[in-house]
């Protein structure tokens, strides 16, 4: 048995590949293309890189057209398509909203209307012929933070099987993993999703293989073991805080899709439309009573 | 009780450094200042000369150091020699004259707490007179002056000890142990600055004191901002890189404070060593928002000294992997545990680093170095190792000022290497 593992920073988190029956040298190479295609990602959807086309696109598209690379043009088509597809509830076009809300608190301020009113993916329009993207309000501003890692995974897994990888794990901060094949020891890979007030507990066992899973969660549990809502997820349509302890995991063979709609189910677990296609996927919520027990939710 | 918490934790701490062998393969001298406790029993009776700030801040730490004495005080400026003789309880005998306190039959030792150009002829005298010394850094004004001061050290066989307190305070000696089991791998760059916004005066009750007391803004007196503040930084790059540099270049200025001053109050250098790596270094005294710190490169991390902290390039594995890849080589077929903050959408996870030190010692290493001496002298034990760092260090920052003032690359002149 050859396990390789490697890790690097990325994206503002950690990369955790394993990597079955491959060699050192192979992995090393792997490795490589999947740093440059993560570079290259962040160099256009980071917001904290002041110069990555999405910071650009953020900072210009209130005042014109802009042009956009075909591959940012796409991401936030995706991205789109989610906010329709959730009833508005996955709206990547909310970064100001969020960083009001997360400064001042939930309030009935004339100033938070204003935001509402003026920012999120309702007012991005989109000219596919061209890849042009126009922003019609002062406050829309895209946030790569609920989908970049799900397109970096979506990449890696591109690579992996470009690769001729049958057997992987790769990691990407914990909360989003990919698994292709299997556990060298079983026929899956099988994960737990942790308690969050005690973490050597399991909430939740589930398998993945093929797959990703994505979790999100609205807040952390600190050293003294208290509860501390994150103040970064709320319902975008209102600007009310989702701020109980939860988490959302969502299992799919899309890692895109996985990442958006945790977050999406993590505010609304029936964003869905009844017709949504759930074959192959799996959704559950991981929440907490007073007492701090969980309660595990199969959403489908 | 700091001194006694940062003691007992330093005694601890060195205890499991020396398991670690760093101490005893690199460091003997220190191994043997910092394992024993209490010392033999003999009482260290000191002579402090120079009773000005720094000459206070050492005396707070020494009386609370068991078993040493400050049985003599000497300062030319009165109001200074009275506070320090205060200090003492009152028992200190007053000198206003260096060379009369030398003469005194009852002292072990001299603490030199002066403006620098009086370093090396006091210490030169002292250890003529078979007095060990601790002198405050920088270790004297010139390169020859340094080398004075070396010679007699060779010559009389006394102690020598210069003030770089880093070399006493745990949180460096585990960071050095660290570097040099290379886990940042070969050190490539290190940057070290020291920012502060004041204008480095102290209060003048009459102008003919002027250069008396704010010796450090005139020439004949003082080399500045290297002498005071870089000859720690390069001290400490100079240990890392266990070597010191032989090229410099650099700019410099009064750019702010336009008051009379002489010194610059902005360096910027850089020191290249024989293996093509470089030191990095600047001071101003008119922006304070950076601080100081010392960053220490590595293809393998960085190291921050005094923040105290670690950051791997690459980073440690999650330690739900870890469990995966021990449960894959042990055939275990268990479930890999997920759950982080990064779970949180839209939240940039930074890397914060490790740190190298968790006891907050609340110490520089000051008081630690003060025992360190009050030690060799029960021991009779001179530490060649930290005499010569001071020696390459203190003629590097004066090096660094010949630069500037050149306006060349100065190379580390072949008669003054060891």
């Amino acid at each position: 048995m050859n396990t390789q593992y490697r890790n690097f920073f990325s994206m503002g988190t950690r990369l955790d590949a394993v990597f079955i029956d491959i060699d050192e040298k192979y992995a090393d190479i792997l490795l490589s293309g999947i740093k440059n295609k993560l570079e290259e990602i962040e160099n256009i959807l980071s917001i904290y890189r002041p110069d990555s086309e999405l910071s650009i696109l953020n900072r210009t598209a209130h005042k014109q057209d802009v042009v956009v690379s075909r591959y940012l043009y796409n991401a936030i088509s995706e991205c789109m398509n989610y906010y329709i597809l959730t009833d508005r509830v996955f709206d990547a076009g909310r970064a100001k909203l969020t960083g009001y809300i997360q400064g001042v608190g939930k309030n009935e301020s004339e100033e938070l209307k204003e935001m509402l009113e003026t920012s999120g993916m309702e007012l991005v329009e989109l000219k596919k012929e061209g890849s042009i993207i126009r922003y019609h309000g002062k406050n829309v501003k895209i946030d790569s933070g609920g989908f970049g890692k799900g397109l970096a995974i979506r990449e890696v897994k591109r690579i992996l099987l470009s690769g001729g990888v049958e057997n992987a794990l790769v990691s990407f901060g914990e909360s989003s993993v990919l698994a292709l094949g299997s556990h060298p020891h079983g026929n899956h890979w099988p994960v737990a999703i942790a308690n969050i007030f005690d973490r050597k507990t399991a909430a939740k066992v589930t398998r993945i293989s093929n797959s990703s899973i994505s979790t999100s969660g609205t807040g952390f549990v600190d050293a003294s073991g208290l509860f501390k809502p994150a103040g970064n997820i709320f319902k975008p349509i209102t600007g009310e805080p989702v701020d109980d302890p939860r988490t959302v995991s969502f299992i799919s063979d899309d890692p895109l899709e996985a990442e958006i709609l945790s977050t999406a189910l993590l505010i609304d677990s029936e964003c869905l439309p009844a017709d949504y296609d759930r074959s192959g996927k799996e959704a559950f919520a991981v929440m907490y009573d007073s007492r701090n027990n969980f309660i595990v939710n199969e959403i489908f | 009780m700091i001194y006694k918490q940062s003691r007992r934790d330093f005694l601890q701490k060195t205890a499991l450094i020396t398991g670690g062998l760093f101490l005893g393969s690199h460091f003997p001298d220190l191994k043997a200042q910092s394992v024993i406790e209490g010392g033999n029993g003999k009482i260290v009776r000191l002579g402090l000369i120079g009773s000005g700030s720094r000459g206070q801040y050492l005396m707070t730490h020494i009386n609370l150091i068991p078993g040493v004495e400050v049985v003599a005080v000497c300062d030319n400026y009165q109001p200074n020699l009275n506070k320090g003789v205060e200090m003492t309880g009152g028992k200190a005998e007053p000198f206003d004259d260096y060379s009369k306190l030398l003469d005194k039959d009852d002292i072990d030792g001299i603490i030199i707490a002066t403006p620098l150009y009086l370093h090396s002829v006091m210490a030169v005298d002292a250890l003529n007179a078979g007095l060990h010394v601790f002198c405050e850094k920088a270790m004297a004004k010139t390169p020859s002056e340094c080398l004075d001061m070396y010679r007699a050290q060779q010559k009389t066989g006394k102690i020598l000890l210069i003030g770089h307190q880093r070399m006493f305070n745990p949180k460096y000696l585990k960071a050095f142990e660290m570097i040099n089991h290379g886990q940042l791998g070969d050190i490539t760059q290190i940057r070290a600055y020291w920012h502060r916004n004041n204008d480095w005066r102290r209060e003048v009750p009459e102008p003919g004191l002027e250069k008396t007391i704010n010796w450090r803004l005139y020439w004949d007196y003082s080399e500045g901002l290297m002498t005071e503040l870089g000859s720690h930084q390069i001290q400490v790059a100079n240990f890392i890189k266990k070597d010191f540099p032989r090229r410099v270049s650099g700019t410099g200025s009064i750019n702010y404070w336009h008051d009379g001053r002489e010194v610059f109050d902005n360096v910027n250098l850089v020191y290249e060593y024989p293996d093509g790596s470089s030191l990095i270094y600047d001071s101003m005294i008119n922006n304070a928002h950076y601080g100081l710190e010392e960053q220490i490169m590595g293809p393998k991390g960085t190291m921050e000294l005094e923040i105290g902290r670690m950051y791997s390039e690459n980073p440690p594995p999650a330690p739900g992997i870890l469990q995966l890849l021990n449960n894959i080589e042990h055939k275990i077929f268990d479930p890999l545990p997920l759950g982080g903050k990064s779970w949180i959408p839209e939240t940039e996870v930074k890397n914060i680093g490790e740190y190298i030190y968790e006891v907050d010692l609340e110490d520089d290493g000051t008081a630690l170095e003060m025992e360190g001496f009050a030690q060799m002298i029960r021991e009779d034990h001179h530490s060649d190792i930290l005499l010569r760092e001071a020696y390459y260090a203190s003629i590097a920052a004066v090096l660094g000022n010949e630069a500037i003032k050149k306006g060349e690359v100065i190379e580390f002149p072949e008669e003054y290497i060891l």
